[in-house]
C-alpha cells in the first residue's frame, strides 16, 4: 500500500499533473457557482481536452474539477439562496441566512473549510477502504435502496418544520410531482400530458424555481434595507476556534458523506441532507437550524465533498459509476484505454492511487484558492437588491435552459417557483419537496423492482441486515422527532397551567 | 426551518398599518391553497385509475404509488383545510409587502421566457431585466441600463466563450 501511495505521489509530480489539479479546480469552482451546470456537465465538457493528455493528468484534472465543483455549488447556495447542484440544497439552508445577517465571509470560510476537512478525511479513507468498501457497495440491490430511500424521506419529520402537517403536505406535492414522467419500470407515460415531460420533471430547474425565483420574489416584496456584508479582516472570516466547536460534526459528517458516496446513485444530495439530518438531531441547539446554524452548514458541505471521494470507490474499484459524474469519467477512462475495475489496481497502480494522491493534494489547492475568494465573492452579495434580483433571474434562465438546452424547463421553474413563494409565505416548508424529488423516483422503483424480484414477498425488505437497519432507523427517525415535540408540548402546556 | 418570513403577528387593536389589500388572512390563504391542493391530489388519483395495475412481469404496477401518494395526499389537504378553517380566535395576516409588483413580476417572467424563445437570451435580457430592477426598487439610470448589459457580457464571457455553453 505505502509503495503504491509513493508511486502515487510521483505520478503526479511533474508540472501537467500538478497544472491539472490547479485547471482542475478553477473551472471547478466556476462551473459549481453557476447554476443548472454542475460537475458532471464540467466533466464532460473537459473531457475533449484531454485527449491529447497522458491518462493520469486527465484524470487528475477531472477529479479535481468534480471536487471543486462540488464546493462552488455552495458559493450561490449561500450568497442568493441558488444551490448550484442537488448537494448544496442543505447548505443554502444555513448559509443564506448567515449571509443575509451580514455573515457571508464567515460561511464561506466555513464552508471551505468544511468541505476541505470532508475532502481530506475521505480521501484518506478511500485510499485504506477502497477495495473493501467496494464490496460493500455491491450488497445493495432493490430492498436496501427502497430502505435507504425510506430513511431519506424520513428526515421529513425533522426537517418539516414546525408543522408535521405541512411538512407532510410539502413532502406529499415533491413526490406527486415525482410520479410525472415515464414509469420507472416499465417505460409508460404518467401524467405526462406533453412529450416535454417524459422525462419527468426536471432536478435543476425546480430547485431553481423553489429556491431561487421565491427568492427574487421575496426580494423584490422586501422593504427592509438591505444588509452589506461584515468586511474580512486577516485571511479567514472565521476565527480558528470556531472549527474546534466543529470538530464532531466534521468528523461525523465525513464519515457519513463518504459511506452514502460509495453506495451507486445515492450522491451528493443524499449525502448532505442526511448528514444535515444528523447534525440537527446531535445538536444542543436544533431550533437554530434553518437560521443560519454553522454546524448545520458545515455538515452539508463536510458531507457533500466527502461524498465525492465515496463515489469514486465503485468507480475504479469496480468499475461501476456511483453518481453521474464518474459515469461521465468512465468514458474518460475509456478513451484513454483504460478499463476500471479490481485489476485496475494490479495492472496500472499509478492511475488509481495517483488519482489518490491528487485528492490529497488537491484538497489543499482548493481550500486555498477558495479562502482567497472569499473576498471577491462576498463584494456579489453587496450589489444594490435590485441588480440581484435580476441578476438572479437571469442566471435562474440560463441555468434551467442548460437542463436540455431547451425552453420547457423554464417553464417548469417558473411555475414551481410561483409555488416555492405561497409555499414560503404560508411557512410552508420547501425541505421536504427537496427530499422528495431527490428521493422519490428511488423509492418507488426499487420497491417495485424488490416486490417483483421477490414475487410479491413484502418481508423482502427485512431479510437482509443493511434493508432493516435501515427501515429501523427511519422508524426511529420519523418517531422520536414527533415524540421529542410532543413531550415539549405537554411541558409547555403544564408551565402556562 | 424558517424558509419564510413570520407571518404579521396578530391583529390585537393595534395590528399593522397596512392597507387592506396588501394582508390576507393567513386562513384564507391556507384554506384556498388547501382547495387547490385537494383538488389537485383527487384529480391525480382520479387519473391513476386509469392506468393499468399489475403487469405479467410488474407485480405492482405504475398505478399504485400515485394512487397511495394522492390518496394521502388528499387527506391531508384535508387536514390543512379543516385546520385553517378552525385556527385559533387570533387571527393573522399575511402580508405581501408590494403587491402589485409581485403580481407585475409574476406577469414578466413568462414575458420573459417567450421574449427569450422568440428573440434570444440577449435581447429578452437587455428588454426584461430593466423592467425587474425597476420592479425591485431600482430607480437609478446607471443602474437600468449599466448592469443589464454587464450581465449580458458576463454570461457571454463566461458561459458562450470560456465554457462553450449554449444560453437561449
Amino acid at each position: 500500500m505505502l509503495d503504491n501511495m509513493l508511486l502515487g505521489f510521483e505520478s503526479i509530480m511533474h508540472w501537467m499533473p500538478l497544472l491539472a489539479i490547479v485547471v482542475g479546480s478553477i473551472l471547478g469552482y466556476l462551473i459549481g457557482a453557476m447554476p443548472g451546470l454542475g460537475p458532471t456537465l464540467g466533466v464532460a465538457l473537459l473531457i475533449p481536452f484531454t485527449f491529447e493528455l497522458d491518462v493520469v493528468t486527465s484524470i487528475v484534472g477531472l477529479v479535481s474539477l468534480y471536487m471543486a465543483a462540488e464546493y462552488g455549488a455552495s458559493i450561490t447556495a449561500i450568497l442568493i439562496n441558488t444551490p448550484g447542484t442537488a448537494g448544496a440544497v442543505a447548505t443554502a439552508w444555513d448559509g443564506y441566512p448567515m449571509a443575509c445577517r451580514g455573515e457571508a465571509g464567515k460561511a464561506l470560510t466555513v464552508s471551505i473549510v468544511s468541505s476541505g476537512f470532508g475532502a481530506l478525511t475521505s480521501g484518506i479513507l478511500l485510499v485504506f477502504t477502497a477495495t473493501y468498501l467496494a464490496e460493500f457497495a455491491l450488497y445493495f440491490g432493490p430492498a436496501e435502496y427502497f430502505a435507504l430511500g425510506v430513511f431519506g424521506l424520513s428526515l421529513v419529520s425533522s426537517l418539516g418544520g414546525k408543522s408535521l402537517t405541512a411538512g407532510a403536505i410539502s413532502l406529499f406535492v415533491g413526490l406527486l410531482l415525482t410520479t410525472i414522467g415515464l414509469d420507472p419500470v416499465n417505460g409508460m407515460p404518467r401524467f405526462s400530458f406533453t412529450p416535454d415531460l417524459f422525462s419527468g420533471i426536471p432536478l435543476i430547474p425546480a430547485l431553481l424555481g423553489l429556491y431561487a425565483i421565491s427568492e427574487v420574489f421575496m426580494m423584490i416584496e422586501s422593504k427592509e434595507p438591505q444588509r452589506k456584508s461584515i468586511p474580512i479582516k486577516g485571511i479567514l472570516a472565521a476565527p480558528p476556534r470556531l472549527f474546534k466547536g466543529l470538530i464532531v460534526t466534521i468528523m461525523r459528517s465525513s464519515l457519513i458523506g463518504y459511506v452514502i458516496g460509495v453506495i451507486p446513485g445515492a450522491g451528493t444530495s443524499i449525502a448532505s441532507l442526511v448528514s444535515y439530518n444528523e447534525a440537527k438531531r446531535a445538536s444542543k441547539t436544533p431550533e437554530k437550524f434553518g437560521t443560519g446554524a454553522i454546524e448545520g452548514l458545515s455538515a452539508s458541505e463536510t458531507a457533500n465533498n466527502a461524498a465525492v471521494s465515496g463515489a469514486l470507490v465503485p468507480l475504479l474499484a469496480l468499475g461501476i459509476p456511483g453518481s453521474a459524474t464518474t459515469a461521465v469519467m468512465i468514458g474518460a477512462l475509456m478513451i484513454h484505454g483504460v478499463q476500471p475495475g479490481p485489476m485496475l489496481f494490479l495492472d496500472n497502480p499509478e492511475i488509481p492511487y495517483g488519482v489518490f494522491a491528487a485528492l490529497l493534494l488537491g484538497v489543499f489547492v482548493m481550500v486555498a484558492m477558495g479562502l482567497l475568494g472569499v473576498r471577491f465573492w462576498i463584494k456579489v452579495i453587496d450589489l444594490p437588491r435590485p441588480v440581484l434580483a435580476a441578476s438572479i433571474t437571469g442566471i435562474c434562465f440560463i441555468g434551467a435552459y442548460s437542463d436540455t438546452n431547451s425552453m420547457f424547463p423554464i417553464f417548469v421553474m417558473l411555475l414551481l417557483g410561483i409555488i416555492g413563494y405561497i409555499f414560503r409565505k404560508l411557512s410552508i416548508p420547501l425541505a421536504p419537496i427537496v427530499l422528495a424529488l431527490v428521493l422519490g423516483p428511488l423509492v418507488e422503483s426499487s420497491f417495485r423492482k424488490a416486490l417483483t424480484i421477490s414475487d410479491g414477498n413484502w418481508m423482502v425488505f427485512l431479510q437482509t441486515t443493511i434493508g432493516s437497519t435501515l427501515l429501523f432507523l427511519s422508524a426511529l427517525s420519523f418517531v422520536l422527532p414527533l415524540l421529542r415535540s410532543a413531550r415539549k408540548a405537554k411541558k409547555d402546556n403544564k408551565y402556562s397551567t | 426551518m424558517s424558509e419564510a418570513p413570520a407571518p404579521a403577528p396578530a391583529s390585537e387593536g393595534a395590528g399593522i398599518k397596512l392597507s387592506a389589500s396588501h394582508r390576507i388572512s393567513e386562513r384564507w390563504l391556507a384554506g384556498l391553497v388547501a382547495v387547490l391542493l385537494c383538488g389537485l391530489f383527487v384529480s391525480w388519483f382520479i387519473l391513476s385509475i386509469q392506468l393499468p395495475t399489475a403487469f405479467f412481469s410488474d407485480g405492482v404496477g405504475p398505478a399504485m404509488f400515485p394512487k397511495l401518494i394522492s390518496g394521502i395526499g388528499a387527506i391531508l389537504a384535508v387536514v390543512m383545510l379543516v385546520s385553517a378553517i378552525t385556527i385559533s380566535n387570533r387571527i393573522r395576516y399575511i402580508e405581501f409587502g408590494k403587491l402589485w409588483t409581485t403580481l407585475g413580476f409574476v406577469l414578466l417572467l413568462p414575458i420573459y421566457a417567450a421574449l427569450m424563445n422568440a428573440t434570444g437570451f440577449y435581447v429578452a435580457s437587455l428588454t426584461s431585466l430593466p423592467l425587474i430592477i425597476l420592479l425591485a426598487g431600482g430607480r437609478s439610470w446607471l443602474m437600468l441600463v449599466s448592469a443589464p448589459i454587464l450581465f449580458c457580457l458576463f454570461v457571454y464571457i463566461c458561459f458562450e466563450m470560456a465554457m462553450g455553453v449554449p444560453v437561449p
